[in-house]
């Protein structure tokens, strides 16, 4: 059941102007997560960096948020539904212009509900920047 | 009320209201004609007509256009952009706060994707370190041999904004700004200080190396949520540091009105863009005008008297918080910058009326930084009491602004009512009127020093109040000569343009209309050689343009003859030529007056229309087309009337014995009581020829003379 509703959740979240957001009550969960977004073609990371350069190529992305990659995804996911997105890695201080492609890219943030609180505290409000959220 | 003399600005935070009646924000809209809010050509685009030049360099940094298709102009948004338009054009650093679903960045990417802007963005939310901005050295990845440096410096976010780069401009957007560390804020400012002073920016992230920053090309825009109100995090900067920026406020939610119809126009209920009255356009001319125009400006000094009131006022509003108090942003209105902004903002936007143009700037550096609407209606209201009453100059009028009925035209216009009521009373002599009705009006010493000057431009040119008694042998009435309403510049390009400056009069000796029926009955046969005035008047002896038109009370400035390439069109073709000629020409070094600008842009608007029936042999289309023409506010302020042809021609050949316009009609502002459009001309011996035609038609003796007056 909860499987078709996760299916559908991901269906739609196709061709939206803005990241969705799948929140994971648990760590299983999390793992089931992970389980039905491969299942549905999706490739996942915790680097953006790396996920931007392969955008091209692959349509259906999940993003993990996790300490490494929550403020540059807040970032990201706060400039996504603006039309470009303009993000630098500190590491190789590459800076990179990226344009969405809201019709064939499906993009798709995933945590548990327990780390989102944590981040919010640290000023990352998810919730407010991204669109579609699944919950169980 | 706005001048009141029972008003004090002092009073106002002491409580008094200093006027309670509610100040109008806005004019009726339905009175006047909707322009294109967002209005683009190859090299600009205006937003609520705040122009800015584009940039064609292509970057991966400018957003791409296509991505913001769907966006709707609401009149929210295209306010917004036209105060963001505003700090593009003026170069001033702007932080813009408001709630996070309005649309601040995407609104700035998407203008940055029409103009052609860069846009280099970086959130501040947990943002630590200053390097990520500024730059760093980074391990030398293009490092091949041994020579090559083991390290390079790379720039950072802001860096990379600053640098020049031939023909490109950028924008650098800071994100949810007031959520940065104090160590980034601190060097921000040193950057937006340097930008400020179009200097230098030392990164003394790379070994002190100098950037050479100018705000010309880099524009910073800060975005943030209000501080307080459900945004962790945000904590109110300082308002020491926030006199640097240009502070709008924002709402924290749309209104209700704005959600609506973008609600519907997502839905594909109504239009996309929202129709916005004129009174909220901005009009920026291609230059600003300098100190020296500025303080030339009529009633400057009284307006200065009463800006620095406003301030102190307005100051003391916000110490007492009396307004904004509900705002966790503090702020106040800086001594030295904003006066400094304000002046900017007239000689950028400065658009010939400077109560309106100086009361604009005051809301937008001072009202834009408060939240709701009754603090904003408090400021509108000291706003309203910045103004002043130009004195009698209009040569300074003439760069635009309005005429206004001053005490001494108000005294005059008594004066002249006073008489009127001697001469109509029986108990007065007779010879007491006979005096009172030979009176002269002397003329005053600034209006006789306006016509020296005229006259030495002019030469043979100029056609005064002398030489029009001379025209008129001595048959008409000078009762009042208004003073010029150009300046020198404009006399002097006028001059190089081939036109003749004329005084214009309304009325023979005997108190009659000097209408044409008029000219022709006092001069036929009279003028110099003996020459007819008009050829037949027969078909139109009976219409209204010959015997009611009569000519205004004004000095015009007329072209001798038929403008350059101006025949062989029809009249619609003939005002797309006039238009070209204000632009090209007659303004093309000077300030267009915001009459002119309003009237041309009225133009650009309603000529698709006219052109698709101008030409119809339908005569219901052909005078729908002759009337919207005569209509047009271009034409009225640039043809004559058949009557100020008649008189303008016949004034110049007493003068010169030259006849202007011996082989050409010039198309004027009269229809006939056909529907056709009346044009006079080809004055030959045998007297001023006078016709009429469709607005579609064309010849070759066909042209347009110039005339304005003002």
């Amino acid at each position: 059941m909860e499987s078709k509703k996760f299916h559908q959740f991901i269906k739609d979240s196709q061709g939206q102007k803005e990241l969705s957001l799948a929140l994971a009550k648990s760590d299983e969960e999390f793992i089931k997560f992970h389980a039905f977004l491969t299942e549905g073609g999706y490739i996942g990371s915790d680097d953006i960096y790396t996920v931007l350069s392969h955008l091209e190529r692959h349509k259906k992305v999940y993003l993990v948020i996790n300490n490494t990659s929550a403020k540059v995804l807040y970032d990201f996911a706060t400039q996504y539904p603006t039309g470009q997105v303009n993000l630098l890695n500190p590491k190789t201080m590459e800076n990179k212009s990226f344009t969405p492609d809201y019709k064939n890219h499906s993009l798709i943030l995933l945590t548990t509900s327990e780390y989102l609180k944590h981040i919010v505290k640290h000023d990352l409000d998810f919730i407010n920047i991204v669109g579609m959220v699944y919950k169980s | 009320m706005p001048n009141s003399p029972e008003f004090s600005f002092a009073n106002i935070a002491e409580g008094g209201s200093g006027g309670k009646e509610p100040v109008q924000l806005q004019e009726d809209p339905k009175t006047e004609l909707p322009k294109a809010p967002i209005l683009e050509d190859e090299d600009s685009i205006s937003y609520l007509g705040v122009k800015l030049e584009k940039s064609h360099v292509s970057s991966a940094f400018v957003p791409e256009r296509e991505k913001y298709t769907d966006y709707i102009n609401d009149k929210f948004s295209l306010e917004l952009q036209q105060k963001i338009a505003v700090s593009m054009l003026q170069g001033d650093p702007i932080l813009i706060e408001g709630g996070t679903s309005i649309g601040k960045t995407t609104t700035v990417r998407k203008m940055c994707a029409e103009l052609g802007y860069e846009v280099h963005y970086a959130n501040l939310n947990g943002a630590t370190d200053v390097e990520d901005l500024m730059g760093r050295y980074i391990p030398n990845p293009h490092k091949t041999n041994p020579e090559d440096p083991e390290y390079v410096f790379a720039d950072g976010k802001v860096t990379s904004g600053l640098r020049k780069e031939e023909g490109k401009k950028k924008i650098i957007i800071l994100d949810e700004f007031n959520a940065s560390a104090p160590n980034i804020l601190i060097r921000l400012h040193e950057v937006i200080d340097a930008l400020e002073r179009g200097g230098e920016v030392v990164l003394s992230e790379d070994a002190s190396e100098v950037v050479h920053v100018s705000h010309e090309d880099t524009k910073i825009i800060a975005l943030t949520n209000p501080p307080g109100k459900g945004y962790f995090g945000r904590e109110p900067l300082d308002p020491a540091q926030l006199r640097r920026w240009v502070y709008q406020k924002e709402v924290t939610e749309l209104p209700d009105s704005t959600f609506a119809f973008s609600t519907e126009a997502l839905f594909g209920i109504g239009s996309r863009t929202e129709e916005i009255p004129d009174s909220l356009y901005l009009d920026s001319p291609d230059q600003a005008i300098s100190r020296e125009q500025l303080a030339e400006i009529s009633g400057m000094k009284e307006i200065l008297d009463k800006y620095q009131e406003f301030h102190k006022a307005a100051k003391e509003l916000i110490k007492q918080r009396m307004v904004a108090a509900d705002q966790p942003q503090p702020f106040t209105f800086d001594d030295r910058m904003e006066p400094h902004r304000i002046s900017r903002f007239v000689a950028r936007f400065y658009n010939g009326d400077i109560n309106e143009t100086f009361q604009r700037g005051l809301r937008y550096y001072y009202v834009n930084k408060l939240e709701n609407s009754e603090d904003r209606q408090k400021l509108e209201e000291l706003i309203s009491h910045v103004s002043c009453t130009p004195a009698v100059d209009s040569r300074r009028r003439a760069i635009g602004e309005p005429e206004t009925k001053t005490p001494e035209s108000a005294l005059k216009t008594r004066a002249e009512k006073e008489i009127e009521d001697i001469m109509s009373s029986s108990e007065i002599p007779d010879s007491v009127k006979a005096a009172l009705a030979g009176k002269e009006t002397p003329l005053s010493s600034e209006i006789l020093e306006q016509m020296k000057e005229a006259k030495e431009i002019f030469g043979n040119d100029f056609l005064g109040p002398e030489e029009v008694k001379a025209a008129f042998l001595d048959q008409v009435e000078i009762s009042e000569v208004p003073s010029i309403p150009f300046s020198k510049e404009e006399l002097e390009k006028a001059r190089e343009l081939e036109q003749m400056l004329i005084l214009r009069v309304d009325k023979a000796k005997d108190g009659s209309d000097l209408t044409m029926e008029k000219i022709h009955g006092l001069l036929n046969g009279k003028i110099k050689d003996e020459a007819k005035v008009l050829y037949s008047v027969d078909w139109y002896k009976d219409e209204e343009f010959y015997k009611k038109d009569k000519p205004e009370v004004t000095w015009a400035l007329v072209s001798k003859e038929a403008v350059p390439d101006s025949s062989d069109k029809n009249y619609l073709e003939q005002t797309e030529t006039l238009a070209n000629y204000l632009r090209n020409e007659v303004f093309k070094t000077l300030i267009m007056p915001a009459k002119y600008g309003e009237a041309l842009r009225e133009f650009e608007k309603e000529k698709a229309s006219i052109a698709r029936i101008v030409e119809s042999d339908k005569e219901s289309e052909w005078k729908e087309a002759a009337r919207k023409l005569e209509a047009l506010k271009l034409n009225q302020l640039t043809r004559q009337s058949p009557t100020e042809a008649l008189y303008d021609l016949i004034v110049r050949y007493q003068q010169t014995g030259e006849r202007l316009m011996e082989n050409m009609y010039t198309w004027t502002k009269r229809r006939d009581s056909g529907g056709g459009l009346v044009c006079v001309g080809r004055f030959e011996s045998v007297g001023v020829r006078v016709g009429g035609g469709r607005p579609g038609d064309w010849s070759g003796i066909l042209g347009v003379s110039f005339s304005r007056s003002l």
